[in-house]
């Protein structure tokens, strides 16, 4: 961890508004991005990841730094707020139009619309998922954490981390409707067939 | 395509920036003002410590006071179980007595009776159930004529009688 945001942690444990600024801005995008691709509504999301800095401010004296990622103990709190969230409200959400904005960096735009398309049905796949396996996949594959940042975002161990998101991709595939390969493991790069 | 492609594509998403920026500013805004307390903030949080510094100096008094569960111990622990069965023993009794004061026996109970030499009681509605004293009371019996010429047997060997 870079001593920087050592530095940032302390001075917000201690009560400094600013410090916790900067921690906000450093880790707003990748919370916003956990809960929205659980939830699939922005403006839900929004909320509930100002509900998530909220109470990490309100929360942030009880912090204990052991040398794990600020962003750990985020992710934690993210957890809980969406199974709140989903506690309070039983009705299913639905899915939301995939935002042609997010891809127009894209130089192609026949490109961008193909993937957007397979993005669209990556995320209903992943919205069918058990909340451990959207966690998984989430934190390893979109948010690149390492195997010990995942596990104790998850509260788990690095073993059990390692097996969640074996079954976790293995039932994504089973949910996507186009065909996909997974790298890096033989028995799962036969394309699906289309359902 | 590869789903771990696919994924980091969702990397891309993002919160609207306005947004972003306007609750950012109002996080901040509520870090350097805390909210104020309130009179019910003030009540509530001294009705808790209240409490608590109430039952803490129960809790202190009753240990230096000399407390202790273990005399209400040793007084269920000094008990005595034979005396205890005795007594339940002897309210056993009674009530067998009770019965058989009002018990119709029947033809057979009453030639069992009278070949013991006990005579059916006359039938005393209004008789009032036989004091309670001690467990081997004494059985009276009365003839229809009023003659009271039976002889007295307790209780305990009329059952014994019975039971051959």
């Amino acid at each position: 961890m870079p001593e920087e945001e050592d530095n940032l942690i302390l001075r917000a444990v201690e009560g400094d508004p600013a410090a916790f600024g900067d921690l906000y801005d450093r880790y707003h995008p990748q919370i916003y991005r956990f809960i929205y691709l659980k939830i699939g509504r922005r403006e839900e999301s929004e909320d509930l990841t100002h509900q998530v800095f909220l109470s990490a401010w309100e929360h942030v004296r009880e912090y204990t730094h052991r040398g794990h990622p600020f962003g750990s103990w985020l992710y934690r709190i993210a957890r809980n707020s969406v199974i709140d969230h989903y506690r309070s409200r039983r009705d299913v959400l639905p899915l939301e139009e995939m935002d042609g904005e997010m891809f127009r960096s894209e130089e192609n735009i026949e490109e961008a619309a193909a993937l957007s398309m397979l993005l669209a049905d990556v995320r209903e796949a992943l919205r069918k998922l058990k909340p451990d396996h959207q966690d998984i996949i989430i934190l390893r594959f979109v948010e690149e954490l390492s195997v010990r940042e995942a596990a104790h975002a998850l509260g788990r161990s690095e073993g059990a981390v390692k097996l969640l998101q074996h079954r976790a991709m293995r039932e994504l595939q089973k949910h996507l409707r186009q065909p996909v390969t997974i790298l890096g493991d033989p028995e799962l790069t036969t394309e699906q067939p289309w359902k | 395509m590869e789903i771990e492609h696919l994924l980091r594509h969702l990397k891309k998403i993002e919160s609207r920036a306005e947004y972003r920026a306007h609750l950012r500013a109002h996080l901040l805004t509520r870090a350097r003002h805390p909210r104020r307390l309130t009179w019910r903030d003030v009540v509530i949080g001294a009705f808790q410590s209240g409490s608590a510094i109430a039952l803490t100096v129960v809790l202190i008094v009753l240990m230096v006071g000399g407390f202790s569960i273990a005399k209400y111990v040793q007084k269920v622990a000094g008990l005595d179980p034979q005396g205890l069965r005795a007594e339940a023993h002897a309210i056993d009794m009674q009530l067998e007595l009770t019965g058989l004061d009002y018990q119709d026996f029947g033809t057979a109970g009453t030639h069992a009776l009278a070949g013991m030499g006990v005579h059916r009681a006359a039938p005393r509605p209004s008789k009032p159930a036989p004091a309670a004293g001690t467990g081997a009371a004494t059985v009276t019996t009365t003839t229809d004529s009023g003659e009271a010429s039976a002889p007295a047997m307790s209780v305990d060997e009329a059952l014994e009688l019975l039971s051959h």
